[in-house]
């Protein structure tokens, strides 16, 4: 036993020893670089080296220090990003989102993972900081201070459809006019919407390619998101919208009651919608059914102009788009995609001139974004019709299939409007954008984010866990067969309260108020 | 006499001695291995009295004591997870032993050498296959398209839908079938080797006086398999908050649809989850520790009651 | 008679013993079938027809697709084979070298070491220390080193080995002390010889574990040039997964199913012909286990 107690003594000596080492240094960087950690899309990286070097090298000749980027797929974006955070492992800045599930931007700001530059932001990115409004950085700051640099893209989300353009004629051919006016002033709904597009796709399934299983063309997905908390206009108060807790942003009275939204007729309504998609047989259930190809009506996470394009690029069809609601600006929107720096970092004025360099040099964008020309995309030219209704030529980026560098997140660097034009984008696209992001409605819950004490936390987590459970079965029709949309809600509910739902509303009820006196 | 074996006993001290220099030495790569990379960082299990945070390390972050213990212990979830833990583990361990011990007894009555090399072999292939891989083994003999569901429909049933959470009351016998395709082979060894080493000239008696071969089996093989089976049971006794991670994460897909947590999560991928998706690394030290805590009283105790039934099998 | 209906009685057990083994053997290989099958189907009939024993309709497209990129896969082979090969030689023969010594009932230190090695057993200290060791004080990220020193020593082994060792009749060894042999040589030139069934027992586990270890690259590998083959399984079954989601058009008309099966197929052929060749081994090996009858 002695002989054990050497030995463990030996050991705690020897470690006590390292970890003195490790408290006194706790990471290391050099000045002149910068270690920037990008999100990826998922595509090929192949090429990411040659990438590297010439962004290192063009930012080197502008700015005069060198960066290093970082490539983190999204597959594995946030488990790392978290380990990183939590080993207290050297980075400058990094990408990070209100919705990244486990690194929320503003949890991670509030524990201080992050440097507050609420004063550097203008001195040394004022062109990021003048060009974005005042609402866009009121949503950004935690307990009133910036903690990250907005990435610019549509703050004022949206949600919507898109159908096949040969469905929605063929619809307007039957007698049913599918129009964005239809949808704005007779009060048509998404249910609606969706069932007549699905109901016609069954009905022909001549329309299916290779006469494939024609009820594989709808994926809910993202639903819970894109159609529930937006086209219902919820504010989920800056935590995951999966978390209980909202606030109705555009009721008439009572806006700041912090409520349950499973609780609510809407929620029963979108329950009862996503059930008769499954029931009707209008989503795709077998693992080998290719998607893609039988794709005729499809969910846009985000509305915005010009997103037919990338629909182009991802199914090979045209498709129109119709929007549910209304544009709104929400903590949760505005900070979905942020640039932090760390608060170990040495280089903050250099993460910043970077980020500002990203705002202002397109050909920078350009090639750390899409890559290089020749290489990843080549220009062509296509036409299209413009505003007054006239065909008109123009020039656009062409992906070239099969390119070793294809990043698919064009939204995670400062702006996303210095892309250049692709396939069905309006040449006035980033000023349309900037319109709906300048004249969309204020939700009066943006700048607050809602961050849970350490024993509410738990309860967060674990009625997210039972919400997530429940979710998923809803999207993908794993629900019991037979249940009804009451049953289901109600199980849920029940869930909830046990898992301690009455104090997390009632935190968040009552650090909301704190945040509106404050106001 | 005495004094003729003083010197000699002397002699083996300092043979004994000397050996005990190299025996240090041989030791040496191992042990230094083992400080370093798992008993140096038992310190971090302070984690789990702290609110730990990164670049705080665990010297700078806020010592909560029994806090995290304390919101953890306080929700439903956790219960229900320990329960499909150990639920789980008796279930394995009830239907596991006795199968393996038959297969093994049957095995030893074939006594064609080929067949059994044979046999076994394939017994063992499933074992070299990853969670991973065998997850999409699994999918395609349960999917909406797998093997069980193209025969229904083409006999024009109804189709079964696995992964269903209606059907998570299903799930707990076929990851019990899983395990038994996945570990009986590595399994069936150890019970077969120990039959292999019984003497058989007790077989050749009991021939003799006209025993049968499940007489046979009943009455000679088994008894020599107690003691082995009753050092294999207290040993998965020991590991019984304990799961095989994979088995648990991938095969009832936790890793991306979880519509079948209720029936399938345990502690090892509840801690995980905890840790990758949330981030709370306190959070899931804390749990570590209980679980392995536990775990080491209940080793403890079966090393002692292994000890009783074979010294030499024992640990420590 | 008696003797006739005794055969008789043998005859039908023999029968159903046989029976009832080839039952398990097909049942334990029958998804290993689905797999090949699926990934020699093509597109339309994993669509019609679903997963099914028997191809209904060959087509080698999903290797063409795995195989199109030739390089990454070569790379990775080579990276995964000198990780297996090197790291199983290296942790065997250090298991051996420390599982030596704990069988001799007078080393002084025995209790300690295994102690220690127990403690190791229980507690694990999670990923945060492990982490921040490997990637800011050894500096070990994507070099071989990570990928085989953590998992050497395993106390499961080494007790393993300490159990076959110490079954090894003493007379052996004193006679060859007696010659002024020292303690590493009488492990070299008489241990180790006897020993090889054990050996090779616990070579094919660690060989095991070597190649079908995804976490340690997925954590500690960023450089795509030093992935594993399972590192690399991973990242086309996602790339395959993606396809099937919304990137069709990139991807051609291939089943990503077919593709995901595979790969599946190429990261674990290499390590079931190890097996083979080291099967003859297994169950004198197993004998040891950390129990004897």
């Amino acid at each position: 036993m002695k002989r054990l107690a050497a030995v463990i003594i030996a050991g705690l000596i020897a470690a006590s020893g390292v970890l003195g080492m490790a408290a006194c240094s706790g990471g290391s960087g050099s000045s002149d670089t910068v270690r920037y950690i990008v999100y990826t899309g998922g595509g090929s990286l192949d090429g990411a080296v040659r990438i590297k070097n010439k962004v290192d090298e063009y930012v080197y000749e502008k700015l005069g220090f060198h960066v290093e980027l970082n490539y983190l797929p999204y597959t594995e974006y946030s488990t790392k990003l978290g380990l990183m955070l939590n080993t207290n492992e050297y980075f400058d800045m990094c990408y990070i989102g209100s919705l990244l599930t486990g690194n929320p931007y503003s949890l991670r700001a509030s524990e201080g993972y992050f440097k507050d530059i609420t004063d550097d932001l203008p001195k040394y990115a004022p062109d990021i900081y003048n060009s974005l409004s005042a609402d866009v950085w009121q949503a950004a700051k935690v307990n009133g201070k910036i903690y990250g640099v907005v990435n610019e893209q549509i703050f004022a989300r949206s949600t919507g459809v898109a159908i096949d353009k040969e469905v929605v004629k063929a619809l307007r051919d039957g007698g049913y006019d599918l129009s964005q006016k239809n949808i704005d002033e007779n009060g048509v709904t998404y249910i609606e919407v969706i069932n007549k597009a699905m109901e016609y796709i069954k009905g022909n399934p001549e329309i299916s390619p290779n006469g494939k299983v024609p009820q594989s063309t709808l994926i809910l997905g993202n639903a819970y998101d894109d159609i529930f908390m937006q086209n219902y206009s919820f504010d989920s108060l800056g935590t995951s919208s999966a978390y209980p807790g909202v606030i109705r942003a555009r009721a008439k009275e009572n806006v700041s009651a912090v409520i349950n939204q499973y609780e609510t007729e809407e929620f029963k309504e979108f329950v009862t919608f996503c059930m008769s998609m499954h029931e009707k047989g209008y989503i795709p259930d077998g693992k080998t059914v290719d998607i893609t190809e039988n794709q005729r009506v499809r969910l846009t996470g985000t509305y915005q102009p010009g997103c037919e394009s990338d629909l182009y690029t991802q199914v090979g069809r045209e498709f129109e788009l119709f929007r549910f609601g209304t544009p709104m600006l929400t903590t949760n929107n505005v900070t979905s995609s942020v640039t932090a720096i760390s608060v170990n970092s040495k280089n903050t004025d250099k993460c910043l001139k970077l980020l500002n360099l990203l705002y202002t040099d397109k050909t920078l964008y350009n090639l750390l974004a899409m890559g290089e020309e020749r290489a990843e995309y080549n220009w062509t030219k296509g036409e299209m019709e413009n505003a007054e209704g006239v065909m008109e030529e123009y020039d656009y980026i062409e992906y070239i299939p099969g390119n070793g560098y294809s990043i698919y997140s064009d939204w995670a660097f400062p702006t996303m409007f210095n892309a250049y034009r692709k396939i069905y984008q309006p040449a006035d696209m980033a000023e349309q954008i900037r319109k709906i992001n300048r004249e969309a409605f204020v939700s009066v819950g943006n700048g607050f984010a809602f961050v849970p004490s350490k024993s509410v936390a738990k309860y967060q987590s674990d009625c997210g866990r039972e919400i997530d459970i429940a979710i998923k079965q809803l999207l993908n029709g794993t629900f019991r067969s037979g249940i009804t949309a009451e049953e289901f809600v109600n199980g849920l509910n029940e869930k909830l309260k046990t898992n301690g739902l009455d104090k997390i509303l009632a935190e968040k009820q009552a650090k909301f108020d704190e945040f509106l006196a404050e106001k | 006499m005495t004094k003729k074996t003083a010197p000699k006993e002397k002699k083996t001290r300092d043979l004994y001695a000397k050996e005990n220099v190299s025996y240090v030495l041989m030791c040496l790569p191992v042990v230094i291995k083992t400080l370093i990379f798992s008993i140096l960082p038992l310190l971090w299990i302070v984690m789990a009295f702290e609110n730990y945070k990164g670049f705080q390390g665990i010297f700078g972050s806020e010592w909560v004591w029994f806090k995290n213990f304390e919101y953890f212990f306080r929700t439903e979830i956790i219960w229900h997870v320990i329960r499909n833990t150990i639920a789980l583990n008796f279930l394995f361990i009830i239907v596991g032993t006795p199968t393996t011990a038959l297969m093994a007894m049957l095995m030893f009555e074939m006594k064609n050498r080929f067949a059994t090399k044979f046999f076994q072999t394939i017994y063992f292939i499933p074992y070299l296959i990853s969670w991973t891989v065998a997850q999409y083994c699994v999918e395609g003999i349960l999917g909406s398209n797998g093997l069980i569901n193209s025969v229904l429909s083409s006999l024009n049933l109804e189709t079964i839908k696995f992964y269903d959470a209606s059907n998570a009351h299903a799930w707990p016998w076929i990851l019990l079938i899983c395990n038994i395709w996945k570990g009986q082979g590595y399994a069936l060894i150890m019970d077969y080797a120990s039959l292999s080493g019984m003497d058989t000239e007790l077989f050749e008696a009991a021939e003799l006086d006209g025993a049968n071969r499940g007489q046979r089996m009943w009455y000679i093989s088994l008894p020599h398999l107690r003691k082995i089976i009753a050092i294999l049971l207290i040993m998965s006794l020991g590991g019984i908050f304990r799961s095989d991670f994979g088995l648990f994460w991938f095969i009832p897909k936790n890793d991306s649809d979880r519509a079948l947590l209720e029936t399938t999560e345990v502690l090892d991928t509840y801690i995980y989850q905890l840790s990758i998706r949330e981030t709370d690394y306190s959070a899931g030290t804390a749990i570590g520790l209980v679980q392995s805590v536990v775990g080491m009283v209940v080793l403890l105790l079966s090393n002692k009651i292994v000890k009783k039934i074979d010294k030499d099998s024992a640990f420590i | 008679m008696k003797s006739k209906n005794k055969i008789g009685a043998s005859f039908a057990f023999d029968f159903f013993n046989v029976l009832w083994m080839v039952l398990f053997a097909l049942f334990c290989l029958v998804p290993l079938v689905i797999m090949i099958s699926a990934s020699f189907s093509s597109d339309e009939a994993l669509q019609n027809y679903g997963y099914t024993l028997f191809v209904k309709d060959w087509s080698i497209n999903a290797y063409k697709v795995v195989f199109a990129n030739v390089n990454p896969l070569l790379r990775a082979y080579g990276v995964s084979i000198v990780v297996t090969g090197g790291g199983t030689l290296i942790n065997v023969f250090l298991t051996a070298l420390i599982a030596y010594p704990l069988s001799k009932p007078h080393f002084k230190f025995k209790n300690a070491v295994t102690i220690m090695l127990l403690i190791t057993m229980l507690f694990s200290p999670g990923m945060v220390p492990t982490y921040i060791l490997i990637t800011q004080y050894l500096k070990w990220k994507n070099t071989f080193a990570v990928m085989i020193i953590p998992q050497i020593g395993m106390t499961f082994y080494i007790i393993l080995l300490r159990t076959f060792f110490s079954d090894i009749p003493k007379e052996i060894g004193e006679s060859a002390k007696m010659d002024g042999c020292s303690a590493f040589r009488e492990f070299l030139t008489i241990t180790v010889p006897l020993s090889l069934p054990a050996l090779a027992t616990c070579s094919i586990l660690v060989a095991l574990s070597y190649w079908n270890d995804w976490g340690t690259a997925y954590l500690y590998v960023d450089d795509n040039r030093m992935w594993n083959v399972q590192m690399l399984m991973i990242n086309l079954v996602q790339q395959a997964q993606e396809w099937k989601k919304n990137l069709g058009q990139l991807a051609g008309n291939q089943s990503s199913d077919s593709i995901v099966m595979a790969t599946c197929i190429l990261g674990t052929l290499p390590i079931m012909g190890v097996f083979m060749a080291l099967q003859k081994y297994i169950v004198k090996g197993m004998t040891v286990g950390a129990v004897k009858g």
